[in-house]
This record gives C-alpha cells, sequence and structure tokens, in this order.
C-alpha cells in the first residue's frame, strides 16, 4: 500500500510537471545597464512589440511567465528579448563604406520567416544557465532558437541587448548550416578545441573585406573558403557593426558592451584567430 | 493490510474471497496507475509533436501606461546637459548620464574626462563605483572601467593593473560552450577592458606592464586586446611590432598584425591591412567548408520479409 501511494504520488508529480513546464524563470527583478539605457529609448512603444511578437514567432504559452502580459516589464525576459530586436531592426547605421553587413542581413539572420537565410525557426526562453542560446531542429515540430539565463540575468557580461541580439544572429546562423547542410563540427554545431581557439566550442574565421557582400547577401556562399560564414563570425561582425556603426542615439553602454563582447569573442573562439579587432583600442 | 483482518479469521472462506478480492483490487490499481503515466506520456508527446500555429489574438499585452514617442526620447536625451563631474559625490550621478547618453556624444565624455584627470577623488569614486557594479550589474562596471581608462589617472591606473591581475575564479558550473564558469568569463571581459585602459596612459613603465600581459596573462583574450591595445597606442610603428614581437607567446605572432577595424578607417583600409595580414599568416587561411554526409541506407537480411 505504502509503495502504490509512492508510485501515485509520483505520476501525479509528473502529470503536474507535464502541465507546468515554464516553472523556472531566470532573475526577474532587474534588469542592466545597457538594458536600462537603450529602454530609455523606446519608452516601450507599443506598436514595435505588436509587429516584433509575429517577426519572431514567439507565443504566449511560452512566454507566458516571463512578461508576455506585462510587455513594458524591462525586468523581465519577454521584455529583454524585444529591447535587443529593436536595436537589430533599429539601431545600425548600414554604411556601405564600412559596414561589414547591413540591417537586411541581421534581421534576416535573427527573424522567425523562411527566407534564403534559414528555414521558419520560433523563439523560446530556456531555464539553463549552462548555455547562451541554442538551436534545435527536431524530427516533428517547430525549429527552436532558445534563448537562456545567461542572456537575461543582470550579473552576467552577456545580459545587455546587442551580446542578446548577437546570439539570434549567432543560432540563426546555425540555422543556415543547417537549410544548406553544412557541416559546422560535431561539438554543438562547432568543432572541438585546437588551434588558436581556447574554448570548446570553436570556428573558423572566413575573413572577408569590407564591401565583399553587399547589403542582404549575407547567406551567399560559393562553396569555398572565400565566401562563407560560421556562427561566431555573424555574431562577432554583428556586435562590431554596432560598437562601430550604430546610429548616433544608440547609448554608449550598448555600444561599449557589444565592442567588449566581440573582442573577447575575437580572440578566444576561433581556431585560426584571432578575429577583427572593433574600434579603436581607446578605452571609452 | 493485505487481508490482515481476514487472515486472522478463523473463516477459510472469508480469507479466500479476501485475497482474490484483494488480487483483483490490486491489479486495477496499478492497470490505472499505468493508465495515468501512459496518458500522461501521451498527452506530452501530442503538444510536443503538434504545435500549434501563432494565432491572431494570442498577442502580448502591457500594464503601464504608453510613454512618450522614441522619436521625443531621443531628442531628449540628445539635449540632456551634462552633469558636473569634480567631486567624488559627482560620479554616480555622471556615470548614470555618460552611460546612457549617445554615442553621438561620446567626445563631450572623453573632453570632460580629460579635465577630470588630476583628480584623485574621482579616480577613487569610479573604482568605488565599479566595486559597487562588479557583482551586480556587469554593463555598468564595463562603461565604468572605461571611463577610469579615459580618465588616466594614476590612482586609476594603479587600480586597473592591479585589477589585470587578479585571479580568474576556478571552480563553479561550467557552461558548456565555453569549458569555464560564467563567473570566470565575466571577469576575462572585465579584465580585457581593463588593458585598454592601461596601454592609452602610453605611460612607458605602464607601457612595459602591458607587454607583461601579452606574455604572461593567463587568458588568450586579455593577451590579445593588451597586443592590439598595446600597438595602436604606439602608433602601429615598425619599432612597436618589433618591440611586441619580443613578448608574444609561440604561435601567437598573428596579434602583431591582425587588422583593426578603426572607427574612422574607410574600408579601403581596412580592406588593405586584411589583405597584408592574410599574406603575412597564410596559414590562417581556414580549409574549405564540407556538407554533411547525408544518411547512408544499409540494407541487412531482415529488410526482406519472408515469403508468404
Amino acid at each position: 500500500m505504502k509503495l502504490f501511494n509512492v508510485r501515485f504520488a509520483f505520476a501525479i508529480a509528473a502529470l503536474l510537471g507535464l502541465a507546468n513546464p515554464a516553472a523556472a524563470v531566470c532573475v526577474q527583478t532587474g534588469a542592466s545597464q545597457a538594458d536600462r539605457d537603450l529602454w530609455g529609448l523606446h519608452g516601450c512603444w507599443e506598436d514595435y512589440f505588436l509587429w516584433q511578437y509575429r517577426a519572431y514567432d514567439m507565443r504566449g504559452s511560452d512566454w507566458n511567465n516571463r512578461g508576455w502580459n506585462d510587455a513594458c516589464n524591462r525586468n523581465l525576459e519577454y521584455p529583454k528579448h524585444w529591447n535587443a530586436a529593436y536595436l537589430v531592426t533599429y539601431g545600425l547605421l548600414d554604411n556601405n563604406a564600412q559596414s561589414f553587413h547591413g540591417t537586411e542581413d541581421y534581421r534576416a539572420t535573427g527573424e522567425a520567416r523562411s527566407s534564403r537565410f534559414h528555414d521558419h525557426f520560433i523563439h523560446v526562453p530556456s531555464d539553463r544557465t549552462d548555455i547562451f542560446g541554442s538551436y534545435t531542429n527536431p524530427f516533428l515540430g517547430n525549429s527552436r532558437v532558445a534563448t537562456a539565463c545567461p542572456l537575461y540575468n543582470p550579473g552576467s557580461a552577456n545580459a545587455n541587448p546587442g551580446s542578446r541580439a548577437g546570439d539570434f544572429m549567432h543560432e540563426g546562423w546555425h540555422a543556415w548550416l543547417d537549410k544548406y547542410n553544412w557541416n559546422n563540427g560535431s561539438v554543438n554545431g562547432h568543432r572541438p578545441q585546437q588551434g588558436a581557439c581556447t574554448i570548446n566550442s570553436c570556428d573558423y574565421f572566413y575573413f572577408h573585406g569590407i564591401g565583399a557582400y553587399a547589403f542582404g547577401a549575407m547567406w551567399q556562399t560559393d562553396g569555398t573558403a572565400n565566401r562563407f560564414h560560421s556562427p561566431n563570425q555573424v555574431q562577432v561582425e554583428f556586435l562590431c557593426d554596432v560598437a562601430d556603426q550604430p546610429k548616433g542615439w544608440v547609448p554608449n553602454s550598448v555600444r561599449l558592451a557589444s565592442q567588449n563582447d566581440a573582442n573577447t569573442r575575437a580572440g578566444q573562439r576561433f581556431i585560426n584567430g584571432p578575429g577583427y579587432r572593433c574600434g579603436d583600442p581607446r578605452p571609452w | 493490510m493485505e487481508c490482515t483482518w481476514a487472515n486472522n479469521s478463523p473463516n477459510k472462506t472469508l480469507q479466500s474471497r479476501c485475497s482474490r478480492t484483494y488480487a483483483i483490487s490490486k491489479s486495477i490499481r496499478q492497470g490505472t496507475l499505468c493508465l495515468f503515466a501512459c496518458t500522461t506520456l501521451l498527452l506530452g508527446a501530442c503538444q510536443t509533436l503538434y504545435e500549434k500555429p501563432q494565432t491572431v489574438g494570442e498577442e502580448p499585452t502591457r500594464q503601464e501606461a504608453a510613454g512618450p514617442s522614441p522619436k521625443e526620447l531621443i531628442e531628449e536625451r540628445q539635449n540632456s546637459v551634462m552633469p558636473d563631474f569634480f567631486e567624488r559625490s559627482h560620479v554616480a550621478q555622471f556615470v548614470d548620464w555618460a552611460t546612457a547618453a549617445p554615442v553621438s556624444r561620446r567626445e563631450e565624455i572623453r573632453a570632460q574626462m580629460h579635465k577630470a584627470q588630476d583628480s584623485d577623488a574621482i579616480a577613487k569614486g569610479l573604482i568605488e563605483a565599479f566595486q559597487k557594479a562588479e557583482r551586480e550589474d556587469h554593463t555598468r562596471a564595463l562603461v565604468i572601467l572605461a571611463l577610469l581608462g579615459e580618465l588616466r589617472n594614476p590612482t586609476g591606473t594603479e587600480f586597473l593593473i592591479e585589477y589585470v591581475w587578479r585571479e580568474l575564479p576556478t571552480g563553479g558550473p561550467v557552461m558548456v560552450e565555453t569549458g569555464v564558469s560564467l563567473e570566470r568569463q565575466n571577469m576575462v571581459r572585465l579584465q580585457v577592458k581593463a588593458v585598454n585602459g592601461l596601454a592609452y596612459t602610453r605611460d612607458p613603465k605602464v607601457l612595459r606592464e602591458v607587454l607583461e600581459i601579452v606574455a604572461k596573462h593567463p587568458s588568450k583574450a586579455v593577451r590579445t586586446e593588451a597586443a592590439s591595445s598595446y600597438l595602436w597606442n604606439q602608433g602601429n610603428s615598425e619599432s612597436a611590432r618589433k618591440t611586441l614581437s619580443q613578448y608574444v607567446r609561440e604561435g601567437e605572432s598573428a596579434l602583431i598584425d591582425r587588422p583593426v577595424r578603426g572607427v574612422d578607417m574607410s574600408g579601403e583600409q581596412f580592406n588593405r591591412q586584411l589583405e597584408l595580414f592574410l599574406k603575412r599568416h597564410p596559414e590562417l587561411q581556414p580549409p574549405a567548408p564540407t556538407q554533411r554526409e547525408p544518411v547512408e541506407e544499409k540494407p541487412t537480411e531482415a529488410d526482406q520479409p519472408p515469403r508468404f
């Protein structure tokens, strides 16, 4: 009888667990300086987030205890997500003479829609604290770009709109690799530690100059190393463009955080690194 | 409880009926439990397999009232007045203003830091603000380090040297992609920023410290930043490159030629720099990308059923 009660209790607990999968959440008591600074420039623009959730295919069932019905509470995950998307949509200068790529490229990489950049995916949250994000393409169901707590918790270096949007680019680029059936390695879609790379998940940097890709053409490849991108490279180029080619109104904190992320990443994550250095090495 | 009450009775028929009844009810209970578990699993699987498409009407909502438009807010920030910055008590408010100030006003902030260069009190105020922010708000800590570096004050510089050499944390839950803890990675990011400030002093003694960082710092990212910062502050001269070459670790010579996309640099200038870098380091050309192998179908003896 006692053993039966235990088994029954487990069954009930399992049922409750499945019924409430989003019980755990990231830190919801604050936002980073950069998040607050960017937020202060759009005042929770409703027209924007009512467009953004569709463009990124975000569902209430995934984000319901993370600000879906509190979309102007900047401490919660969903508002932080669309704060980063706002930077992608409006924050870049698109300077043909100096930018690596344009808004058109970065939006197509991070947004949900099927295009030459990638097949359709949805954006979901994750409570994991051991990853920044992930891209999964299950056999059945939607492909997913998940963003995890280190992109939202204010104490984390990547909990700023530039780095969060940079992760949209990174994961979106895994979707590009998937669409065109490219092999980027067996360590969660990257290569094992080797060469100049000092971390677990490494990429090659497929160096290219300014103007090598017209805006809108970042998806292109000729199948050689001369015209190709890796996920960390797309992320670095995006962060560099935020740091060096932002619209004049972008806050200094967003610029500095993006530059810091880009340069740290360029120094650590590339087998044939280092990647480019973004901006003059001046403190401010 | 299993029929103990019946087993204690002398009535054998009662004992037998109780045992049979118990056995049947036990089966029913186990069957019910199994049904519960299977249904739960099936429902979960169905939820995963069938993803309801996004429907109109399930949109996010807000609880606060709407604020001013982005255009108004940008204009307000563009025209905001820089607060005073000549006493320690001014530090917090100045940081609040500078961090949010638009990129277009960067030069004003640089000029203000230059004016405050001789103030030890302000340097100490920034250090105190950094120590408070370091664990709570990484971006704010980063901004303060940037201001401290731009200040070029000896007290500030002394702190930056100490901070760059602070031992990186070990242990703790590991991030899958980096193989180190988030805490360690957070600190590396701040040390990368701190080294900019050291090189920017352009003080010969401090620059020697930067070269020591190139040679000995445990973090590759910090060594990389130190090398780029050293060269830029020395005008990328040939003599600076030669000096740097004596400090870079074996296998890190590419740091000497690393392309830097300067803010005022034209596309052509950057492209020339890149071309030279790849010419000097042909070993850094990546290999050709490869496609994933298609799934190979391998027939087995069990593929064909026996003839009926």
